[in-house]
């Protein structure tokens, strides 16, 4: 079931009333919702988290070593990465299983975790805003979270609401509409000028994180709406001065996992190594972040870039004079290069863009039938009004979104913040056949 | 904090009121647009033009009537499938004075969904009269199903209601009555589409790049090619129901049906499989309602490439030489 779909918030609305009129039963409540939910991708989907889970938590009491429980749940993602999601029977694996390595790690480190009560760890690992795209929580957290009893809370109500409408905005309205261009180019890149084609880049990397958080704001919305808090997943990242900061900012809790499981372990393991022992950590944590997404070698390369660029950071300071604004733009170009391998349908097609974009045709001979009526899908008025609007969106947002940030996440009810989004919403959104949230895939 | 959603509640439903009314009077003055145009009524004509983009094309209604002596009107629509053909044709007779005849195009490609489709978002301002309510709930039922919340109707294709809407009231505010295509039809320049009158800039590498073959002919003219080799059409009930629509409606007025295809380029429709047994099937429907199916496809003109613009798309050329054909079949 779509999350942004009538017939979602119309069950939402449901659950939420059953939820707190019988506050005893929450975790079932919970529990047979999140496997309602399931279903709709794929009746399989349930049976392949239940035993997922299964293994997680029995395993370590019937002597399977933890290495062969973790090696299970990787090649659970190996499944995924060469099935494909499209029969939604996989959906949400590689956010699921991240959950169920962290407990088998932990309940390695610390045997008195495996007490833990098994319908509220299958919930953790179940539970439905956060099932199909994260956020990653962590175990314990959202354990804790989820036992005991919610009572209704007005604040909860409208910082839910408040994160769910921003949330469509992002959607229905931005990423919706950006989707268009970026398509158009990717799929005959051979055909456009280097400057066309460059600008397509660009955008995906804003479509990306618009995408992406949309998704997030809703599912944290929703966990709010329920009194459950999910930890946040982006701040901002897009204004970052740096890659790093970047990594800071952006899919925290990704980061958050890799570094808990991945980058300190290892950098612990090689310590004798000296300096290289960092270095050779970020390299097989973004290895295994682009593993994460995907078996392709675009995948890899966009690990490896980010690998690389966090490397020449940790060595190379940037000069102080830079101004801030320029640090962002130059944070922005290395994102697109590396995204363009991130969205390339095959190495070869990302060859394509490359070689397009330092061409010498580089500029657009003709700028309104080479470059503006391709982004627009063509040269009616309708196009050009469309995409002149998109791009006002998309920038009046990104200057707006640290204010938007703040009155999303307040527990204050702004008329005008409701109002503004939601006519946007109407009159520029994308109804019928949106694209799924692009992290859906993974 | 329950005052201050009840105040965004009721602005918001404010809102959407006035939007829909403005959307309303916008689309609806959007001459350009053949909807508007024709529900504007007062208009007189003998003969119509029914069809989408190839009777669009190839039937210059300025032509037709120096060869005729009467006049036509060319309420043909791009990309339109039979059930757009019979809103357009039902809102022209509900706001204007019959014609006495309906020159009415069909091809084996029009009772297939992969071509043509149902413009929605051009009956928006007509929803809520029974029969275009009752052929949207069937052509598009998605949109149907939030189509009576106030705006809704124009949300949902924003984009061509945008544009739409913002090109009525500047022809409003401007007293424009006549639209850009005063008859209906529009020249098919051949050439990359650049520059139309209307204004249209054609991505120059892009068009049509994702489902046609574009080729450079002798004269260093375009042509598309709109077939992969062997294509075969596949039959569709819906479609076979609005055609019938149409006859039907003709009949009911009195209106002489004309049904006819235009010549065809041969060299590239002999490759197709059913191409044949759908023509067939086509002229049999329409002679249950007692009208016959003419065919062009054994003129001359089916084989001169220069003069098609895609297998079935005359160039200006090729038109009128087709139309000093039809003439002779059209008049008694």
């Amino acid at each position: 079931m779509n999350f942004i779909s009538v017939e979602f918030f119309a069950c939402f609305l449901l659950l939420v009333i059953v939820y707190y009129i019988f506050p005893k039963w929450q975790k079932w409540i919970l529990t047979l919702a999140s496997l309602a939910f399931l279903c709709t991708f794929h009746i399989a989907a349930v049976f392949i988290v239940l035993a997922s889970t299964a293994i997680t938590l029995y395993g370590y009491k019937i002597k399977i070593r933890a290495d062969r429980i973790i090696a299970v749940h990787v090649l659970l993602i190996m499944l995924s990465h060469s099935i494909g999601l499209e029969t939604n029977a996989l959906i949400g694996v590689a956010f699921y299983t991240l959950q169920n390595i962290a407990y088998t790690v932990d309940v390695k480190n610390n045997p008195s975790l495996q007490n833990i009560n098994p319908l509220v760890y299958f919930l953790n690992i179940i539970y439905f805003p956060k099932l199909p795209s994260g956020p990653i929580a962590e175990n314990t957290s959202l354990t804790i979270e989820l036992e005991g009893y919610k009572t209704f809370k007005q604040e909860n109500l409208i910082i839910g609401c408040n994160r769910i409408i921003y949330g469509l905005f992002k959607k229905l309205v931005l990423s919706e509409r950006l989707s268009y261009p970026i398509s158009a180019i990717f799929d005959y890149p051979e055909i456009h000028s280097g400057f066309t084609v460059s600008t397509a880049v660009i955008l995906y990397t804003f479509r990306v994180y618009l995408d992406f958080s949309a998704y997030t704001d809703i599912a944290i919305g929703l966990s709010k709406i329920l009194g459950i808090e999910l930890p946040e997943n982006f701040h901002l990242p897009l204004r970052s001065k740096s890659i790093t900061e970047y990594w800071q900012k952006n899919h925290i809790t990704l980061m958050t996992w890799l570094r808990k499981y991945i980058f300190y372990p290892l950098s612990y393991q090689l310590r004798s190594q000296g300096k290289w022992a960092v270095m050779i950590a970020l390299l097989v944590t973004f290895i295994i972040s682009a593993y994460w997404h995907g078996l392709k070698i675009t995948f890899l390369i966009w690990g490896l870039l980010h690998a690389v660029y966090m490397m020449l950071e940790s060595q190379i300071k940037m000069p102080s004079f830079i101004p801030k604004f320029i640090k962002n733009i130059l944070v922005l170009l290395l994102l697109s290069f590396a995204f363009l391998f991130f969205r390339s349908s095959s190495l070869h097609n990302a060859t394509f863009i490359l070689k397009q974009i330092f061409s010498v045709h580089f500029i657009p001979e003709n700028w309104l039938s080479d470059y503006i009526a391709i982004l627009a899908g063509g040269g009616y008025f309708e196009q050009q009004l469309s995409l002149s609007i998109t791009v006002l969106l998309v920038v009046g947002t990104m200057l707006l979104e640290r204010t938007l940030e703040t009155r999303s996440r307040s527990a204050q009810f702004n008329i005008l913040f409701w109002l503004a989004l939601s006519t946007l919403i109407v009159v520029f959104g994308k109804f019928g056949d949106q694209n799924p949230f692009i992290y859906l895939q993974f | 904090m329950i005052k201050k959603i009840v105040i965004y509640l009721l602005s918001f439903i404010l809102i959407l009121f006035g939007l829909d009314w403005f959307y309303e009077k916008g689309m609806k003055e959007s001459i350009n647009l053949k909807t508007s145009y024709i529900t504007k009524g007062n208009l007189k004509n003998d003969m119509l033009i029914v069809g989408p983009c190839e009777s669009m094309f190839t039937i210059n209604p300025h032509y037709l009537d120096s060869l005729t002596k009467m006049h036509s009107y060319n309420l043909s629509m791009r990309h339109a499938d039979f059930a757009d053909n019979y809103l357009h044709l039902y809102l022209y007779l509900k706001n204007n004075a019959a014609p006495k005849t309906i020159l009415f195009y069909a091809t084996p490609e029009s009772f297939d969904l992969k071509f043509n489709y149902f413009h929605t978002y051009q009956f928006s301002p007509w929803y809520n009269d029974s029969l275009v309510q009752k052929v949207i709930c069937e052509m598009d039922s998605s949109y149907a199903k939030f189509a009576f919340i106030p705006f809704m109707k124009y949300a949902w294709y924003n984009d061509k209601s945008n544009a739409e809407m913002i090109s009525g009231w500047k022809l409003y505010l401007s007293d424009e009555e006549k639209p850009s295509f005063a008859e209906g039809y529009e020249k098919h320049e051949n050439t990359m589409y650049h520059l139309r009158p209307d204004g249209y800039t054609a991505p120059q590498k892009i068009l049509f790049a994702d489902h046609f073959k574009v080729e450079t002919k002798d004269d260093s003219s375009f042509y598309y090619q709109l077939y992969s080799n062997q294509q075969s059409f596949h039959w569709n009930k819906k479609r076979e129901k609005y055609f019938r629509e149409i006859l039907k409606m003709c009949k009911e007025k009195g209106i002489k049906v004309f049904l006819y295809e235009s010549p065809v380029y041969k060299g590239d429709v002999k490759s197709l499989p059913n191409r044949k047994e759908l023509l067939q099937r086509t002229a049999n429907i329409a002679h249950e309602y007692g009208i016959e199916y003419h065919l062009y496809d054994q003129t001359k003109i089916g084989l001169d490439k220069n003069k098609f613009v895609c297998p079935l798309i005359t160039t200006v050329k090729g038109s009128k030489e087709f139309m000093d054909i039809l003439v002779k079949d059209l008049l008694p």
